[in-house]
């Protein structure tokens, strides 16, 4: 009688541990462990003292003085130019923005803010002048949450 | 009549404006030199032998000269007539430290200049059929001791006959009579020049009789200026390949890299010599017979007092310095068709080969040359090694195509469309219309992971069931299957794209939305015809390589497409400004889902079915898919960094199957190319500002912690980041049964 009573115990101790082929679930309620971010670097931190970013630099502002002339299309040239040697000079995007504007292409000027942004806008400046170039071509205010206007008309 | 009719044909020709055809010329961009460039990885000095400039050694004294040492690369900088501005070539020492530029002096001044601009290089003239290069010149363009030395060896007599030098013919006809047939000409310039203009070469007694008339004529209807300047310009100097060096303008540039203008004594007396046998005298090819031809010429300019003692000595001293004598040009011939017909519209074919327009275009000669090499190479390579995948006996070989583009700009910077120009002419980037397969996933991925496009919210972690299915599509039944035809349960979204899988993938795409994604790749560019149908997710559509460069362009490009571009600006010879295309660019998505996904493509070259790039030695970042069709008709590589992107296709013109994948077949094209042309691009993708980077485990997307150490770094959209651990992911271990939809 005892053997039967051990050997019916330990089946239903055997029932409660079930042999399963899936890893452990445990409930969703377990804290999760803290996410470790990582923080990538600013685009123009890892470029800012190169030589291709000075001789990008340089192109760059022959073409401001260039536009200063009303040079448009030397200007638009050096803009390219920079653009060419340095695609992550972020201010030639935002002068050759300026260079559409000065050409009577708005439209065209907003492809190259964007561009801008993305590469200088963590610098409040240059922030603040894109902001100021995309309302005066769009008229609208920058959103709420710092986000840029999206033109999705094509 | 007859001679009136010569009358005629001499004064309508020789009197219009335009008298020759003048080639245009494709020129390719211009490089930018500056401190930290990589003279030995760009190749510069290659590419001054391209452009016609002399290594003299030592000192520079004059345009087109440099020189090379281990401490600096000196090079006086050709004269250049852009379309916006007309540049007068200085000397510049380009100071080296183990190849690299350190800083850049104008000789001149001494003073530190930051950048130089180096002249673009003429890709190729577009000829008529004459197939004559030239430059056209005024007499005031010509220095004065050319125009003399000309004269006193090919025609003392000019200013003083009409056209005919009685005293020349008796001569010629002497020796003539004697040799028993033409060995000696009497012609004046002016005969000759109606010889080279209006007539064939072909010795006879009638050509020599018609062109003494027509020599007449001209002496009669021009004047001694005009006929020497169009002699001058029309005269035949040698041959460059195919065509020929006509007239003297083009011969100072071939022989000497110069302007005419700039022409020395014993530079002129040589060109002089040459006239009467420009091969035989070529100093490219005979050099001492030049200098002999050239002394000779020098001795009678001093015999007649056209040169006095001093200039003599200079003269005769003076060592003749050539450009590099180039055998092998880069022409890049499917680029220059596509520049054709994209200037068809407007300036068709006789415009091109009459005008002498300079068209400006985006080629990289450094990456062309690059390019034509792997295409030619790797096939082969694969023809040999990978005989064992190729179909046996196929009546042609396999072809290829690479296409690079700079994403900032949108600028072709080299396109080679086949094997063998010569024998197709066929231009695989453009014209072949092939499926991409697998290159198209990453646009199902972009959609997944924008929540403004995707009817469900995906990261990178999500989980997706790499099971098997079947579904009604256009009314027959569909099931997807892997390339290796297993399937792997759950997998995450990021393993599913790196590894390529075709059941995930369709899944993905099922619950995505068939039409958001067909409104990803339009917004990305792809303009071939797209159906919202299951199989588009595995690209099964056709798209030519060249949509599907300009397509991946967004990535690299934080989701702005720039408009590709190849053609810069049109100029007439006159130097008016026909044509200038800028770079047109437009936001087409937002930053972060791009990011997101070139994330995941990153992936596919470091752990995934793109990972031989790495095996095969190309480091630093770098995203980018494979793609390989159905039967494996087609193998693709499209990869990039943040400034360069190169599409890499390979496959038969008929379609045949070749049992490679797009990592067999593909990769090795691509990666052998980038390493030449971007071997030290250590520069990452910007990451946008609502992204965060977090470690999680790789398996099942949940963060990483003690209990799965191994870890990747993910990008997630701020507030999207899992928060749960590795551990309370389930993925199964076994499939689940086969689903129907």
């Amino acid at each position: 009688m005892m053997s039967v009573v051990v050997c019916v115990g330990l089946f239903a101790a055997c029932l409660k541990e079930p042999q399963s082929h899936h890893k452990k679930i445990p409930p969703r309620t377990h804290k999760a462990p803290k996410p470790e971010v990582i923080v990538p670097s600013t685009p123009s931190d890892e470029n800012a003292k190169g030589p291709k970013r000075q001789a990008s630099e340089r192109l760059v502002e022959k073409g401001v003085v260039a536009l200063s002339h009303d040079d448009v299309a030397t200007a638009a040239e050096h803009f390219q130019s920079a653009m060419n040697i340095d695609s992550s000079n972020g201010v030639a995007y935002f002068y050759m923005a300026k260079v559409k504007v000065a050409g009577g292409n708005p439209d065209e000027a907003l492809g190259f803010i964007d561009r801008a942004e993305q590469l200088v806008g963590h610098d409040s400046y240059w922030q603040e002048r894109i902001d100021e170039l995309r309302t005066e071509i769009t008229g609208e205010e920058p959103t709420k949450d710092g986000r840029p206007f999206i033109d999705r008309t094509y | 009549m007859y001679l009136k009719r010569l009358d005629v044909l001499v004064t309508e020709k020789l009197g219009q404006h335009r008298k020759w055809n003048l080639p245009s010329r494709v020129f390719s961009d211009a490089e930018y030199v500056y401190p930290g460039f990589d003279i030995r990885v760009r190749r510069l000095v290659e590419k001054l032998d391209r452009l016609g400039y002399r290594n003299t050694g030592a000192d520079i004294a004059t345009p087109g000269d440099y020189a090379l040492t281990q401490e600096h690369l000196d090079v006086y900088l050709h004269d250049f007539e852009y379309p916006q501005e007309n540049f007068k070539g200085f000397p510049v020492r380009f100071e080296l430290l183990r190849n690299v530029i350190e800083r850049i002096e104008d000789i001149t001044t001494h003073t530190t200049i930051e950048l130089v601009r180096l002249e673009p290089e003429v890709i190729a003239p577009i000829f008529d059929e004459r197939m004559e290069d030239r430059t056209i010149i005024t007499l005031q363009d010509v220095p004065p001791k050319l125009l003399e030395a000309i004269i006193l060896i090919e025609d003392e007599r000019f200013f003083r006959h009409h056209g005919v030098d009685p005293i020349g013919i008796l001569r010629a006809a002497a020796a003539n009579l004697v040799a028993m047939r033409i060995v000696q000409g009497g012609s004046t310039l002016t005969q000759q020049l109606v010889k080279n203009y209006f007539l064939s070469p072909r010795k006879s007694f009638l050509r020599k009789a018609n062109e003494a008339l027509m020599a007449l004529v001209i002496e009669l209807r021009f004047s001694k200026a005009e006929i020497l300047q169009a002699y001058l310009n029309e005269i035949y100097l040698g041959q460059r390949g195919a065509s020929s060096v006509s007239g003297v303008s083009e011969a100072a540039k071939f022989y000497f890299a110069k302007n005419v203008g700039q022409l020395s004594v014993a530079e002129s007396a040589l060109l002089a010599g040459m006239i009467k046998s420009p091969n035989a005298y070529s100093p490219f090819l005979h050099l001492e017979r030049a200098r002999e031809r050239r002394d000779v010429v020098l001795a009678r300019m001093k015999e007649e007092e056209l040169l006095d003692d001093k200039e003599y000595a200079v003269a005769i001293a003076e060592p003749i310095i050539t450009p590099k004598h180039v055998v092998r040009v880069v022409t890049a011939p499917y680029f220059i068709d596509f520049v054709k017909q994209e200037l068809a519209a407007f300036y068709p074919q006789e415009v091109l080969e009459s005008e002498g327009l300079r068209i400006f275009t985006t080629l990289d000669m450094t990456a062309q040359r690059a390019a034509e090499d792997v295409i030619t190479s790797e096939l082969l390579r694969m023809e040999t090694d990978l005989a064992y995948l190729l179909p046996k006996n196929h009546p042609e070989g396999i072809q290829g195509c690479l296409l690079a583009l700079q994403p900032s700009t949108g600028f072709i910077r080299a396109m080679v469309g086949g094997r063998e120009y010569a024998k197709s002419q066929f231009n695989r980037c453009i014209q072949a219309n092939r499926q991409p397969g697998s290159t198209f996933k990453p646009f199902v991925y972009l959609t997944a992971l924008d929540p403004e496009r995707s009817r469900k919210a995906f990261t990178a972690s999500s989980l997706l069931d790499d099971v098997s299915f079947t579904m009604e599509s256009g009314g027959e039944e569909w099931s997807p299957k892997n390339y290796d035809e297993e399937e792997h349960g759950k997998v995450t979204l990021r393993t599913a794209l790196e590894k390529s899988y075709n059941i995930a993938t369709a899944r993905l795409a099922l619950d995505v939305g068939l039409e958001e994604i067909v409104t990803t790749a339009r917004d990305a560019g792809i303009t071939s015809p797209l159906t919202p149908v299951p199989a588009v997710a595995l690209g099964a559509f056709e798209v030519s390589p060249l949509e599907m460069a300009v397509a991946y362009t967004i990535f690299p490009n934080g989701g702005v497409r720039a408009e590709p571009i190849a053609v810069r600006q049109v100029v007439t010879k006159e130097g008016q400004l026909l044509e200038r295309e800028e770079i047109r660019m437009k936001r087409r998505f937002d930053p972060e889902p791009i990011f997101l996904t070139t994330h995941l493509l990153k992936g596919v070259i470091d752990r995934g079915t793109g990972q031989s790039v790495r095996a095969r030695g190309f480091d630093g970042p770098a995203a980018g898919k494979t793609g390989t069709t159905s039967n494996y008709r087609d193998a693709w590589f499209v990869g990039f960094t943040p400034e360069l992107l190169t599409l890499t296709w390979v496959g038969y013109d008929d379609n045949a199957e070749m049992k490679a994948s797009g990592a067999t077949a593909a990769i090795p094209l691509w990666t052998a190319f980038m390493k030449d042309v971007a071997p030290e691009s250590d520069r990452d993708f910007p990451s946008p500002r609502h992204v965060v980077l977090i470690k999680v485990d790789p398996a099942t997307g949940g963060l990483s912690d003690s209990s799965c150490p191994n870890f990747i770094v993910e990008a997630f959209l701020e507030g999207t980041e899992p928060d749960y651990s590795c551990e309370s992911v389930s993925l199964g271990t076994r499939p689940a049964s086969q689903e129907l939809f």
